[in-house]
């Protein structure tokens, strides 16, 4: 169970990090509203699909993506830290014009890819010991039973 | 409460922040379907302009004509946040626009903005601190442009130049002349192509105009006036092109060039009167040009869309400075007109 949940963390982060990248073209080049920036790269990720929800339900973006990283992002397999990171994304997305908006992108792809790189250290070096420890707390019940 | 519905209205009006909006809604039908601008300035009263005159809001959506205690007032974060919800919170996506003063919405509304400057190099380069928003409503108003093709004889081969004060309903009666002239209403079909640089026309959002322009009406929708007429005359071979607010050099000449190529222009210009008209130097030198056979001046103080007056061009330039208009050989083909 702990070793998926370090498994889904690091495939949510590159998802994000692979939506940076698409958004960090999308307003470069096409200029569309953020709305339909996540629509059109929100494979995935469950937060994204109900953020958008809530947009079509009328509900504005910056309380849209608010309430999206609460209530979904934890489905997802962000850590505390990674939501932390998702809700300052989402302040200023959309907040500036297309050369602040690029900085903000590649300041929190850097910020992300931190975080993806401590979460592959994390499942490469827990995983294999929570795996490890549920074979063994296993076989210990397996015995006592006998 | 009273939440009468006026679809226009309340589409204009969702685009501001929520508590203003709130009380925008409990206005009375009859003020939401005569409104024609809803203006926020900052810590002062909301208003809402009609074509009878400015009305102030009280926070419960009553209306008072002058402005006493207690009247809701626009604080400055709802002027942020009603900013944002202008811009879709994509300031990037309304860069250009925000440069230029505005921000198109959808259905065709367009916000006027006004702040303080950030000056790039001696031009504006963003706006920030925005202090005033005017939220000017688009109606579609079927048959708008009825009354000035009966005078006009339905005759629209010269070319037509709509001259209005702000808010004289320039706009609404391009929009249904193009509707007119792309369907066919009143004789032939005509190829139109729609120069839309402020998406005010067509109202064009996600690529679908909001408004009914016509079936045969190609609409290019945030070009700039003066690169549109001549991708439009190269690539769409319009019979007819409509654009609104024409008056700088760049725009001039992209009309000079089209005219050689036989497309009829229907373009709306600023002028409050004639004389104001013809101290216009780009008006001047493009009825001169041949560009527009007919000047029709709305009349802004009798409500939008009445006409003051329709004058012949050769008329205006000879009373101005003797001046003649040059002969673009539409006079020999008349039966290029709509009728």
């Amino acid at each position: 169970m702990e070793s998926r949940k370090l498994s889904a963390r690091v495939e949510s982060l590159e998802s994000f990090l692979r939506f940076l990248s698409a958004a960090k073209t999308e307003v470069r080049y096409s200029a569309v509203p953020v709305t339909q920036v996540i629509e059109r790269h929100k494979t995935g990720l469950r937060f994204l699909h109900d953020c958008v929800e809530r947009c079509s339900q009328g509900e504005n973006f910056n309380a849209a993506w608010k309430d999206a990283v609460s209530g979904s992002a934890k489905y997802d397999g962000f850590g505390l830290h990674d939501m932390e990171l998702l809700l300052s994304f989402g302040e200023g997305f959309g907040a500036s014009d297309t050369d602040g908006q690029m900085s903000h992108l590649e300041l929190y792809s850097g910020l992300f890819g931190t975080n993806l790189k401590s979460a592959r250290d994390d499942r490469n070096r827990k995983s294999k010991l929570y795996l490890m420890l549920g074979i063994f707390a296993g076989l210990s019940t397996a015995l006592l039973l006998c | 409460m009273n939440q009468e519905k006026d679809e226009r209205f309340d589409s204009a009006a969702k685009c501001i922040c929520d508590r203003i909006e709130k009380a925008l809604d409990c206005l009375p039908g009859d003020v939401k379907r005569h409104a024609q601008e809803i203006r926020l300035r900052v810590n002062r009263p909301v208003c809402i302009c009609c074509s009878e005159g400015t009305y102030f809001l009280s926070p419960e959506g009553r209306i008072h004509c002058r402005p006493v205690p207690g009247l809701l007032t626009a604080e400055p974060k709802d002027m942020e946040e009603s900013f944002r919800n202008l811009c879709s919170y994509s300031i990037y996506s309304h860069e250009n626009e925000i440069r230029n003063g505005y921000i198109t919405l959808s259905g065709g509304h367009r916000a006027g903005i006004c702040g303080t400057a950030v000056l790039q190099s001696e031009s504006i380069g963003s706006v920030r601190n925005v202090s005033s928003i005017n939220l000017r409503i688009a109606r579609e108003i079927t048959g708008a442009a009825d009354r000035l093709l009966e005078r006009l004889g339905n005759q629209l081969s010269e070319g037509l130049l709509l001259a209005g004060a702000p808010s004289s309903g320039k706009t609404t009666i391009l929009r249904d002349l193009a509707r007119q002239l792309a369907c066919g209403v009143r004789g032939n079909l005509k190829k139109v192509a729609v120069i839309d640089e402020r998406g005010e026309i067509a109202g064009t959002y996600m690529g679908i105009p909001q408004n009914d322009v016509g079936c045969c009406c190609d609409v290019l929708d945030g070009y700039p006036k003066a690169a549109g007429i001549l991708i439009a005359v190269r690539t769409l071979s319009p019979e007819v092109i409509l654009c609104d607010e024409i008056g700088s050099e760049e725009e001039t000449r992209a009309v000079e060039q089209g005219l050689n190529t036989g497309v009829i222009f229907i373009a709306s210009i600023h002028a409050g009167s004639v004389r104001d008209l013809m101290r216009r130097k780009q008006a001047r030198r493009l009825l001169q040009a041949g560009a527009f056979g007919n000047v029709a001046l709305l009349d802004a103080a009798h409500g939008p869309g009445k006409i003051a007056g329709i004058y012949k061009a050769g008329d205006l330039l000879a009373e101005t400075d003797g001046g003649a208009v040059a002969d673009s050989g539409r006079n020999a083909r008349r039966g290029y007109g709509i009728a």
